[in-house]
C-alpha cells in the first residue's frame, strides 16, 4: 500500500497538564486556608514519627489530615490512625506518589475543612522530586543516620524543596554528621532552603517545626485573618 | 522508576495524534527531555518500545534530544550551566537562581505514515 509521511508538529510539555492540575488543586485549598504539605524522604528518615509528634504537639489545636504513600502495606496509616484523620494511597508498586491519587486519597478522606493536609510520599529521594502534588509546601527529611553528604547526590529532591528537616539530632553524638555541612550542602543547591533540626522521637525541635508550618499557614490566609502582633 | 507512567502519557498522546491524522503507523517520535526533568532517557526509550508493541507505534523510532540545565541569577540576572547541579552564580554568594530549562519534557513532533488518499477512499 503507497504510504505517504507527514510531520506533525506538537510541541506540547507532557508535564504541562498535570502540573496544571496541582497549581489547581494548590490555588483551592489555600483559598480554604488548608497548607498542603509534601513529605519527601529516603525510607526509614522518619515521615511518619515527625507526624505523629506533630499530631501530638497540636493536640486538637488544629484540624490535620494525612494521606500515606506506600508501596504494600498499610502500617504507617495504622500508626497514625490513632491521632489523626488517615487515608491510606497505596501505589501498587510505583515508588511516587502523584497528583491523581492524591486527588483520589483526599475524596476517601473527606475532610471537611482542614488547617493541614499532609501528604506522606513513598521513602524515595528521587522519583517523588518530579512530581508536584499540589502542595504549598515540599519538605525533605534528611536524618543523620544518612550522612551528611546526600543533598548533593539528590539535586532534585532538595532543589525543589522549601524546608529540610535533619531528624534523628539524638543520634548526632554517635555518628560522623554534621548538621552545618548537611545544611551548607542543601544550600548550595536551594540558597532559600528553611533549615529545622529535630528528633520526632523525644520531640526536640518539634516546636520550630510546627511553628515553621504555622507561618507559612499564615501566608495563606488574607491579611484580615493574620494574628495582631 | 518512573519512566514507564511518563512513557504511557507519552504514547497516548501519540496514539490520539495517529488517530486524528488516520494514520497508519508511526515512524519517528521526537522528545526533549531537560537534563533535571528526573527522566532517564534509556529507561523511557525502553518503556516506550515495550508499550508500543502492541500498537500502531510498534517500531516507531523515538528520538530524544537532552536539553542542558539553564539557570539565571535573580540578582545579576546572568545566565549559565550550573555545573554539578550546584545553583550558585559565582558572581552573587547566596542569591537564589531560577531554572529557565532543563526541567521539560516536550513532545516535539512525531512522523505517522498515511495510506495515499486513493487507498484510503477505496
Amino acid at each position: 500500500m503507497p504510504l505517504t509521511r507527514t510531520k506533525v508538529i506538537v510541541r506540547h510539555d507532557l508535564l504541562a497538564d498535570p502540573r496544571a492540575a496541582a497549581a489547581e488543586f494548590r490555588a483551592t485549598l489555600a483559598a480554604r486556608g488548608t497548607l498542603v504539605v509534601n513529605l519527601i524522604s529516603s525510607p526509614g528518615a522518619g515521615k511518619t514519627s515527625l507526624l505523629e509528634a506533630t499530631a501530638k504537639h497540636w493536640g486538637n489545636q488544629y484540624r490535620l489530615g494525612v494521606l500515606v504513600g506506600d508501596i504494600a502495606t498499610d502500617r504507617d496509616a495504622q500508626r497514625l490512625a490513632p491521632l489523626v484523620p488517615v487515608a491510606q494511597l497505596t501505589t501498587g508498586g510505583a515508588c511516587h506518589l502523584e497528583f491523581s491519587l492524591v486527588a483520589e486519597g483526599l475524596r476517601q478522606l473527606d475532610p471537611g475543612e482542614l488547617d493541614f493536609l499532609f501528604i506522606e510520599n513513598v521513602g524515595n529521594l528521587v522519583c517523588p522530586a518530579s512530581h508536584d502534588l499540589g502542595e504549598h509546601v515540599r519538605v525533605v527529611l534528611l536524618s543523620t543516620t544518612e550522612g551528611d553528604d546526600k543533598p548533593g547526590k539528590y539535586p532534585k529532591a532538595f532543589r525543589t524543596s522549601h524546608a529540610l528537616v535533619i531528624n534523628k539530632t539524638d543520634l548526632l553524638p554517635y555518628l560522623p554528621f554534621s548538621v552545618e555541612r548537611a545544611a551548607a550542602d542543601a544550600r548550595l543547591i536551594q540558597p532559600l532552603l528553611a533549615v529545622v533540626g529535630a528528633s520526632a522521637l523525644h520531640g526536640d525541635g518539634i516546636d520550630r517545626w510546627t511553628q515553621y508550618l504555622e507561618q507559612q499557614r499564615q501566608l495563606l490566609l488574607p491579611s484580615t485573618e493574620a494574628p495582631i502582633p | 522508576m518512573h519512566e514507564a507512567s511518563i512513557a504511557k502519557r507519552l504514547l497516548a498522546q501519540v496514539l490520539r495524534l495517529a488517530e486524528e491524522h488516520a494514520a497508519v503507523s508511526v515512524e519517528t517520535v521526537s522528545v526533549r527531555i531537560g537534563e533535571f526533568a528526573g527522566i532517564e532517557s534509556t529507561l523511557l526509550a525502553s518503556a516506550f518500545g515495550q508499550l508500543t508493541a502492541t500498537t500502531i507505534a510498534a517500531g516507531a523510532e523515538l528520538d530524544i534530544q537532552l536539553v542542558p540545565l539553564t539557570v539565571r541569577c535573580t540578582r545579576c540576572q546572568r545566565e549559565f550551566a550550573p555545573e554539578r547541579f550546584r545553583f550558585q552564580c559565582e558572581n552573587c554568594p547566596g542569591a537564589n537562581v531560577e531554572i529557565v530549562a532543563g526541567e521539560e519534557l516536550v513532545l516535539d513532533n512525531v512522523i505517522l505514515a498515511q495510506a495515499t488518499e486513493a487507498d484510503a477512499c477505496r
